[in-house]
């Protein structure tokens, strides 16, 4: 009996770890009005001059705000928690801009990993709070208050199936986690 | 929305090819889609083309039911990367007494952009009949999917899909191009099952001729197991 609840108990704690690992997002495009008003007031402050897009996502287990909109040439996503506080900024860039020591490391991590994979997208990922993070996307200057992250999409094949994943990676190019996205259907455009 | 004003101009440009010919009718499809181990996906595929007008433009044509022919299909894919597939199958048609017989092969890269989804599909095909010489194409196709509510299609979502493409004809030594246009309006039940509808316009013969176009209200249903 006792090695039953113990096997029991492995398997629900090995069954939470694998659940942790998968990203499924669903968003939705948003009015204004749906958004919480602490998240429209952070956004509304901040000196973008481009069109701002507003979405509602939807994961496994949690439901998050997002603003998207292009800033100084770049892509910005703000993302925020399911009461309007502020969780992270993301702004895209390109894998030959980042610095040569934590591009080197990452690739290193990736290639021990996965053996072979490729990049599909390459965010820098910025947290603090809220005021800090509202000075930050004025001047555009870090400060050690920021927490700053590279967060990095690859393909890959494991054991015969093509598959992507999200990785976090700290500032110095060190693993933090990763998770397995949840793949879409793609038939309708492929026959 | 370039892809739109396209086919609203060939729609206009029509009106000056009286002596263009045309067909007007449906063409409903069933697409079933088996994951396999591997990276191995079989896709089954039935369509029936059926007219209801037909003659050139410049005539009254009557309303006349005439059922055309039944396409059944059978492609086996092979994933080779993550966005890349390439597929071979075979294409079985009843047309009347005629029986058609097609091999095809297919080379398939998706894209995924912001808000869009890109497929590029380069392919050929050979056709056989016992009463005629054999046809071999050379075709492209770029099909576009973009969410109508986010940044990605998902379960019960609409969606709109262009189909564009474009086919080298070389029939018993005749070359001819084809060009499709075919815009859908579709909507996404599960991840597994999507309905589309919309308008699959062909135009072919323009190169040497006054061109044949078909225009075919289309019915797709997906399911994927």
């Amino acid at each position: 009996m006792n090695s039953l609840l113990k096997y029991l108990f492995l398997l629900f704690f090995l069954g939470q770890g694998a659940y942790a690992q998968t990203k499924y997002e669903k968003e939705i495009r948003i009015p204004t009005d749906s958004v919480p008003a602490v998240a429209l007031q952070f956004v509304n402050n901040a000196p973008f001059d481009k069109k701002i897009k507003w979405y509602k996502e939807f994961g496994l287990n949690s439901t998050s705000f997002e603003a998207k909109t292009k800033y100084h040439g770049r892509r910005y996503s703000i993302e925020f928690n399911n009461d309007g506080i502020l969780e992270d900024i993301e702004v895209q860039t390109k894998w030959k801009e980042l610095p040569e020591y934590e591009r080197s490391k990452m690739e290193d991590y990736l290639g021990e990993r996965f053996g072979n994979y490729s990049i599909n997208k390459l965010q820098y990922q910025f947290s603090g709070q809220t005021e800090v993070m509202s000075q930050f996307l004025i001047d555009l200057e870090y400060t050690e208050q920021i927490t700053q992250r590279y967060e990095v999409v690859i393909h890959t094949k494991i054991n015969g199936k093509f598959k992507r994943f999200e990785l976090l990676f700290d500032w110095a190019g060190g693993y933090l986690s990763s998770a397995e996205f949840v793949p879409k259907n793609a038939d309708n455009i492929e026959y | 929305m370039r892809q739109f004003l396209l086919l609203a101009l060939l729609i206009c440009l029509t009106k000056s090819f009286g002596q263009s010919d045309y067909q007007f009718g449906i063409l409903p499809a069933f697409n079933l889609n088996a994951g396999l181990e591997n990276g191995y996906k079989l896709n089954f595929k039935l369509e029936s083309r059926q007219a209801f007008e037909q003659g050139l433009f410049e005539d009254s044509n009557p309303f006349e039911y005439d059922y055309i022919l039944t396409d059944f299909t059978s492609l086996a894919a092979k994933k080779v990367a993550y966005n890349k597939t390439i597929a071979i199958g075979y294409l079985f048609r009843v047309r009347g007494d005629r029986i058609v017989h097609r091999s095809i092969q297919q080379f398939i890269i998706t894209q995924s952009l912001e808000g869009l989804k890109l497929s590029h599909r380069i392919a050929t095909d050979q056709t056989f009949e016992s009463a005629g010489k054999p046809e071999f194409r050379l075709r492209y196709r770029l099909a576009s999917q973009f969410a109508l509510n986010g940044q990605t299609v998902d379960p019960r979502e609409f969606y709109l899909k262009v189909n564009n493409e474009y086919l080298n004809q070389l029939d018993g030594g005749d070359y001819d191009l084809e060009v499709r246009l075919t815009p859908f309006l579709g909507y996404t039940f599960t991840d597994n099952k999507k309905l589309e509808v919309g308008l699959d316009y062909r135009l072919n013969s323009f190169v040497d001729g006054p061109g044949s176009h078909r225009f075919w209200i289309a019915v797709n249903y997906y399911l994927s197991l």
